[in-house]
C-alpha cells in the first residue's frame, strides 16, 4: 500500500505543486490550507509524513508541529517544514516543537522528493 | 522592512566593508611584496580574502564569493608553504583587486562582465598554484574519511530515524559501518523510545565532507558527528608509550559498559599497564592514571574516551620511558601548537576590540552637525553682543552668556575634531601609484612618507586626492629620470618621491618633492615671454616664474625639453588648491629636483578670527596669523609716508592700509591708526586698520559666485549683531596689492622684508 502524504499550506500553487510532485512517484497526498485543517486531516488519517509551511493563517505551522506531536499517533512520524532560506529563527523553532527537517522554498522538484523519499522511504 | 530590502541593505553595507578591506588588501600586498616571507602579512592577505568571499556570499555576491575562492586558494597555498610569493602574483592580485573595486562600482546589470573580464588575470594567478596533479592527490587521500556518529537520546522524537541517515551514507560510497552499543542498558531498562546507539563509519573510497555533512543537516544538534581524515598521520612509531590521566565519576560508574568499552577499546590499540585502579578491581571515581604503549595516534587514544564526557583526559607522551625521540618531538609541537593558536586569536581579539571603539558614521551628517555648530556660533555672538550692549540686564544673564561662549567653544572643536582625519590613509594610496607607475616607466623611485600622523579636515582631504595624484604623477612621469639616466648625472639609480606633511598654524603644508631633474628657468622664462605673459625686462624670482608652469596650457610645447609635459594638468591641481582657499608654490634646482609646496587651511568651517574695523566695517583677520597689534606710530599717517614700513623693536616691517587698498576715500576717523602684525609663511605683513575689536570665532561662509572675482576674500562671515564682516586672506592681499599698487602702497616696499 502506497504511504500516505499530508501537506499544508496556505498557498495554493505550492499545494498543488506539493501534491503533483509527490503522486508522480506514487504516493497518497491530502492536502489542508492552514494549522486547523491541517490537524483535522491528521486525526482522520494517519500520515506516514505531514509537509506543513510555517506561516498560514488561523493556525501555524510551528503550532500545528506541536499539537501533532502531543498526539501519540503522530510522536515519531516525520513532519517537514517549509522554509525560505533565512529563515534561521523560524526553522530552529520549527525543530524545537519536533520537526524532522525542512525543505527550503523555492525548490525543485528532484530535491523535493530527494528529501521526501529520506525520511519517508516509498515502500 | 521586507525581504529585498534587507537585501539590498546588506549589499550596501557590503560595498562599504568591501572598499575597506580591499584598502587593507592592498596595503598588506605592498608590505608583502617587500617581505614575501613574513607569515603575519601573508595572514593577512588571505584573512581578508576570506572576509571578502565570505561577507560577499552573505550579502548576495554569489558570483564574487567564488571568484575569491579561487584567489583565496592561492593564498592558502602560500600560506601553507606550497607556493612562494613573488612580484608577478602580487601584481596579480593587486589588478584583481582593481577589478572587484570596478565591480562593486558597476551597475547590478554589469557587474558579473567584469569579473568575466578578470578571469584571465584569475588564470594567469592559479598557474602559480602547485601542479593541479599533485593537488588532486592531496584531496584524494585526505578523502578518505571516518565519520561518528552519536544521535542524542531523543532523536526518535523528531521523526527522524538513524536509520535513513546510514542508507544516505551508503549511497555516498562504500563504507564500513560499525554499531557502537556501549551504552545500551539492560533489556528490563530499556526504554524503547530513546536511542542509545552510536555508529562508526569509514569509508574506503574517498567522500566529500560536505556531502556527509549534508545528510546530516536535519539533525545539526540532535546528534554529535565527528568527521575525520583517515589519513595516518605520522605519530611516535611501533611501540611509544603514552601517560594518559583521566577522572572517572560515578556517573561514568553507574554503566558499566562506559568502562568495559573503554578497556576493550584502549586494549585494541595495545598494551595498557595502569598505575592507579586495576581494571579488574572494584573501580573508585578519582584521577585515574594508565600508561599505554601503542602505535596509534593521540587522536585515536582520545578516541577511546568518546563515551566518557567531562573525564578531564590528559595524554602525554611518557618522557622518560620514550623509546625513541619521535615521542618528545611531538609533545612538543604538540603543546606550541595551541599557544601559537592563542596568541593569533588574542591579536585578532585585540584587533577587533580596536574597531569596536569607533563608530561610522555618514560624513553627510556630520556636515549637518558642523553647519548647526555654526549656526550656533553665530546665534551665541548675537547673545555676547547684545549683553554687551545692555548692561542693565541682570548679572547672572551676563554669567551665562559667558560660560554659553565658552561651551560652544568647546563643542565647535570637538565636532571640528570628529572632521579631523589622518592624511595618512590619502598618503599610502601612492605606495601603489608610485609602484605601478614606476614600473610602467622603467623607473625607480623610493617612495618617503612623511607627517602620515598630520590631521585634516576630511573635506579638504577628499578633494586634496585628486590634486596629489596629479603632482605625484607629474613628479615620477617627468620630474625623475631613468635610472641610467640618473646613473649618467652622478645620482643613486633609485629616484627618490618625497610626500611630507606637516601642520603650521592653522594650515597643513604638504610638498611632494623629487630629486629628478628639475625644472628650468630659464626655459620657462622664455617661454613665458614668448607667450606675451612676461615683460622681457621683468625681475621676478625664480618662485614667482615657477608659478607660469601652473597656468593653464603653459607648458604644452614639447621644445622645452627639461620641463616636458609639466604644466599639463598641473593648472587643474591649482584650481583645486585655490577653491580650497590653499596656495601651491613650486621650487627646483635646476638637475637636483623640484617640490611642490601646497598649503591649505586646517578647515573649511570655522577659525578663530581677529575682529578688525575700517570705518563702519568690519573684517576678520586670521587669528593664527597675527603677532601683535600696535599704534600705528606718529609719522605714518595715511599719505604722509611712501615708504610702508614700520620699525617694531628695530625690524622693518612693511605695511599695507585697507582704508587705501579698498579704496574707501576718505580719512581714518581717528588720531591713531591701528596695525596688526600679520606673520606669514616667510614674511611678515603689517595691516592698518581703525579699530581692533579683538577675538571673534568665525564661521566661515563661502561668497558664492562673487568669490572669483574677490580672491582678497576667503569668505565672509555673520556678525552677532546680524552685520556681514569678510574674511580678508592675507597672502591673497599682499599678492594682490603688488599688484594693484596704490599710491601709498608700492610693490617694491612690500618685498624688502
Amino acid at each position: 500500500m502506497s504511504k500516505t502524504i499530508i501537506a499544508v499550506d496556505d498557498s495554493m500553487s505550492i499545494r498543488e505543486t506539493v501534491k503533483m510532485t509527490l503522486q508522480t512517484v506514487g504516493y497518497k497526498v491530502l492536502t489542508a490550507e492552514d494549522g486547523a485543517r491541517g490537524l483535522q486531516a491528521c486525526q482522520q488519517v494517519k500520515a506516514d509524513l505531514v509537509i506543513t509551511d510555517l506561516n498560514m493563517p488561523n493556525v501555524d505551522g510551528i503550532t500545528l508541529i506541536t499539537q501533532l506531536r502531543a498526539l501519540p499517533q503522530y510522536r515519531f512520524t516525520p513532519i517537514l517544514m517549509l522554509t525560505t532560506e533565512s529563515n534561521d529563527e523560524k526553522k530552529n523553532a520549527g525543530k524545537r516543537a519536533g520537526a524532522t527537517g525542512w525543505i527550503v522554498k523555492p525548490f525543485d522538484p528532484a530535491r523535493f522528493l530527494a528529501v521526501v523519499q529520506k525520511v519517508c522511504p516509498p515502500v | 522592512m521586507n525581504f529585498d530590502e534587507i537585501q539590498s541593505r546588506s549589499r550596501e553595507l557590503f560595498k562599504i566593508e568591501a572598499n575597506d578591506l580591499l584598502a587593507e588588501l592592498e596595503a598588506a600586498l605592498l608590505e608583502l611584496e617587500s617581505t614575501p616571507e613574513d607569515a603575519a602579512i601573508l595572514n593577512r592577505v588571505f584573512r581578508v580574502m576570506h572576509t571578502l568571499k565570505g561577507s560577499g556570499a552573505t550579502s548576495g555576491f554569489q558570483d564574487l564569493s567564488s571568484f575569491l575562492h579561487h584567489v583565496e586558494d592561492v593564498f592558502n597555498a602560500a600560506r601553507e608553504g606550497r607556493l612562494s610569493v613573488t612580484s608577478e602574483l602580487i601584481d596579480l592580485t593587486l589588478k584583481i583587486g582593481d577589478s572587484i573595486r570596478r565591480y562593486l562600482a558597476a551597475p547590478a546589470a554589469t557587474a558579473a562582465a567584469v569579473l568575466t573580464a578578470e578571469k584571465p588575470t584569475l588564470d594567469a594567478l592559479l598557474a602559480f598554484m602547485p601542479g593541479a596533479e599533485k593537488v588532486e592527490k592531496v584531496i584524494v587521500s585526505s578523502n578518505r574519511l571516518r565519520v561518528r556518529f552519536l544521535p542524542h537520546s531523543h532523536l526518535f522524537q523528531t521523526g527522524n530515524d538513524p536509520g535513513m541517515f546510514l542508507d544516505d551514507l551508503r549511497k555516498l560510497g562504500p563504507c564500513a559501518i560499525e554499531v557502537l552499543d556501549h551504552n545500551l542498558p539492560a533489556l528490563d531498562k530499556l526504554d524503547a523510545e530513546t536511542c542509545y546507539l552510536g555508529w562508526n563509519i569509514e569509508f574506503t573510497a574517498p567522500v566529500k565532507e560536505d556531502a556527509i555533512r549534508e545528510i546530516f543537516q536535519f539533525i545539526d544538534g540532535d546528534c554529535d558527528l565527528e568527521i575525520k581524515p583517515l589519513v595516518d598521520v605520522p605519530e611516535p612509531d611501533s611501540g611509544s608509550e603514552w601517560c594518559i590521566s583521566f577522572s572517572v565519576t560515578d556517573k561514568h560508574l553507574e554503566t558499566p559498559a562506559v568502562l568495559q568499552s573503554l578497556w576493550t577499546e584502549l586494549g585494541r590499540l595495545g598494551p595498557v599497564t595502569t598505575q592507579s585502579q586495576p581494571p579488574g578491581g572494584a573501580a573508585l571515581p578519582g584521577t585515574w592514571e594508565i600508561r599505554l604503549t601503542t602505535t596509534a595516534s593521540r587522536n585515536d587514544i582520545a578516541d577511546a574516551f568518546a563515551f566518557m564526557p567531562g573525564c578531564d583526559l590528559k595524554i602525554k607522551a611518557a618522557r622518560p620511558a620514550a623509546p625513541n625521540p619521535g615521542a618528545t618531538t611531538t609533545e612538543t609541537t604538540q603543546e606550541t601548537k595551541p599557544a601559537a593558536k592563542d596568541n593569533i586569536r588574542a591579536s585578532a581579539i585585540k584587533a577587533a576590540a580596536a574597531t569596536s571603539d569607533t563608530l561610522r558614521v555618514s560624513s553627510e551628517r556630520l556636515d549637518r552637525l558642523v553647519n548647526l555648530i555654526g549656526e550656533l556660533v553665530i546665534l551665541k555672538s548675537v547673545v555676547t553682543a547684545s549683553c554687551e550692549l545692555h548692561p542693565e540686564i541682570p548679572p547672572e544673564l551676563h554669567a551665562a552668556s559667558e560660560t554659553l561662549q565658552s561651551l560652544t567653544t568647546q563643542l565647535r572643536d570637538e565636532v571640528l575634531n570628529i572632521r579631523m582625519m589622518q592624511i595618512g590613509q590619502t598618503f599610502s594610496k601612492f605606495r601603489r601609484l608610485a609602484r605601478d607607475l614606476s614600473r610602467d616607466l622603467g623607473k625607480e623611485v623610493d617612495l618617503v612618507l612623511e607627517g602620515s600622523e598630520t590631521e585634516m579636515d576630511k573635506t579638504i582631504l577628499d578633494r586634496l586626492n585628486d590634486p596629489l595624484v596629479h603632482l605625484v604623477r607629474n613628479s615620477l612621469d617627468h620630474g625623475l629620470e631613468t635610472p641610467a639616466e640618473r646613473i649618467a648625472a652622478g645620482k643613486t639609480p633609485n629616484g627618490k618621491l618625497r610626500l611630507s606633511a606637516h601642520q603650521k598654524g592653522d594650515r597643513v603644508i604638504i610638498t611632494v618633492s623629487d630629486d629628478g631633474r628639475g625644472l628650468d628657468p630659464v626655459r620657462i622664462r622664455a617661454k613665458a615671454i614668448q607667450q606675451g605673459l612676461l615683460a622681457e625686462d621683468a625681475q621676478i624670482t625664480d618662485t614667482e616664474l615657477f608659478q607660469f608652469v601652473l597656468l593653464p596650457g603653459f607648458s604644452t610645447a614639447k621644445n622645452v625639453s627639461a620641463l616636458s609635459g609639466r604644466g599639463v594638468g598641473l593648472d587643474v591641481v591649482k584650481r583645486t588648491i585655490d577653491q580650497l582657499r590653499g596656495r601651491i608654490e613650486l621650487h627646483s634646482t635646476l638637475g637636483k629636483g623640484a617640490e611642490f609646496r601646497l598649503s591649505l587651511p586646517l578647515t573649511l568651517a570655522i577659525i578663530d578670527g581677529l575682529m578688525v574695523g575700517v570705518g563702519k566695517d568690519r573684517y576678520i583677520l586670521p587669528l593664527s596669523l597675527a603677532r601683535e597689534a600696535i599704534d600705528l606710530p606718529a609719522g605714518h599717517q595715511s599719505g604722509s609716508n611712501r615708504r610702508n614700513l614700520v620699525s617694531i623693536r628695530g625690524e622693518f616691517i612693511p605695511y599695507l592700509r585697507i582704508r587705501d587698498i579698498f579704496d574707501y576715500g576718505t580719512p581714518p576717523p581717528n588720531l591713531r591708526e591701528r596695525v596688526v602684525i600679520m606673520e606669514l609663511e616667510q614674511t611678515k605683513l603689517g595691516l592698518v586698520v581703525d579699530e581692533v575689536f579683538g577675538n571673534h570665532q568665525t564661521v566661515i561662509k563661502s561668497l558664492g559666485w562673487i568669490a572669483p572675482s574677490a580672491p582678497v576674500f576667503s569668505g565672509a562671515t555673520v556678525l552677532g549683531d546680524g552685520r556681514v564682516a569678510l574674511i580678508i586672506d592675507i597672502p591673497a592681499l599682499s599678492f594682490y596689492a603688488e599688484k594693484n599698487p596704490t599710491p601709498t602702497a608700492r610693490p617694491t616696499d612690500a618685498k624688502v622684508a
